[in-house]
């Protein structure tokens, strides 16, 4: 029996049989379906939209993203069960991550100066309006339905101890700013509850 | 299979006609074909000297695959209900699972073949364990392993899965 020698008509399976399959998955194996073909991938798409969001993983321990370092690929390390996974994706060339949350990157390019969110599993891709902040800073976002809604930047200049905060919010095409009368930007910068959080260290 | 030839008095058993997609006549018995929750849905509706169905979609190849998993399933029922009846032990739900599982341990097109055909015919313990033998072949490969084993071309522009 050689399998190579048909051709396969697996990549056009119909949308609800496979969604049958994608139901028994897992968070892993659904977003490998979704890289397969282009057709697999639309199906995932349709069934992110009717059931919400793609199917999580349960694991008691968060996962751990390594820092790409200008590269290509990072890599991911699942604790629960002791696994690393590679994503290679050109997007990650040249970036620096500010912050990792629910699947989600929040990127700057330092070559072309841009901020981004990227999703390492499904690819997706939000562009956040042109800022120039080539200054010191951090960066980080909040999720809402497992999908970025709010990003946070800030520039701090240690020699006046004044910084900027920008704010961008899901559908804008601007930052709001608002100015900072701080001693220090700590090491840590999050959104937990709405509330915007900042770790200091005196 | 059939079962071993039972001396007690019976009607005579009633039967159907499957025509495959390729033209071939099947002849199964009235229980065995109504396993199809298709066929099972207009059944009563259709005269007794028409019970004819012409199965537009499935070979007759993967019609013999499917004869023989409904033919298994209604046999395996009947002497599971009557060891349960006669309260003796018995191994039978163990022994069709085996049996389910070698009956789907097929390539990768024969799976599509017995995917499809349960789909369409609406058998739904088909269709789960065809659906689960997928899932299972998925599971633990990359996207790339993912198409080498069905032989899917890659289309995709996007791959973030770094090969190993």
């Amino acid at each position: 029996m050689d399998e190579q020698a048909a051709y396969s008509f697996w990549c056009e399976l119909p949308p609800d049989v496979l969604w049958l399959i994608i139901n028994l998955t897992g968070f892993i194996g659904f977003h490998c379906v979704s890289a397969v073909c282009n057709s697999w991938r639309s199906v995932c798409k349709s069934y992110c939209k009717v059931s919400g969001y793609p199917p999580m993983p349960s694991d008691p321990i968060p996962w751990f993203v390594t820092n790409s370092n200008g590269k290509s690929v990072v890599e991911i390390y699942r604790p629960s069960i002791n696994k690393t996974y590679k994503i290679d994706l050109p997007e990650l060339r040249d970036t620096n991550c500010l912050h990792s949350k629910d699947g989600w990157m929040l990127l700057r390019n330092y070559s072309n100066d841009t901020y981004f969110l990227l999703n390492l599993f499904t690819v997706d891709k939000i562009y956040l309006p042109l800022l120039r902040v080539t200054d010191w800073f951090r960066g980080t976002f909040s999720t809402i339905l497992k999908c970025p809604n709010v990003v946070i930047l800030i520039k701090y200049d240690i020699q006046t101890a004044t910084g900027e905060l920008y704010v961008w919010k899901s559908g804008s095409n601007i930052w709001k700013t608002h100015q900072l009368d701080l001693d220090y930007i700590g090491d840590s910068t999050w959104i937990c509850d709405d509330q915007f959080y900042c770790y200091y260290v005196f | 299979m059939k079962d071993s030839f039972n001396p007690s008095i019976e009607p005579p058993k009633k039967t159907v006609t499957l025509v495959s997609s390729d033209g071939y006549d099947f002849e199964v018995e009235e229980e065995v074909a109504l396993e199809s929750q298709v066929i099972k849905d207009g059944f009563e509706d259709k005269a007794v000297d028409d019970r004819e169905y012409l199965l537009f979609n499935v070979h007759s190849d993967t019609l013999e695959l499917i004869i023989k998993y409904c033919e298994k399933h209604v046999s395996s029922r009947k002497s599971i209900s009557a060891a349960a009846a006669s309260s003796s032990s018995s191994n039978g739900e163990e022994a069709l699972k085996e049996w389910d599982e070698h009956f789907i341990s097929v390539d990768t097109n024969t799976l599509y073949d017995i995917l499809m055909a349960a789909d369409y015919l609406n058998i739904k313990s088909l269709l789960d364990l065809a659906i689960q033998k997928v899932a299972d072949t998925i599971h633990g490969r990359s996207p790339e392993q993912i198409r080498k084993k069905f032989n899917i071309e890659n289309d995709s522009i996007i791959d973030p899965w770094a090969s190993e």
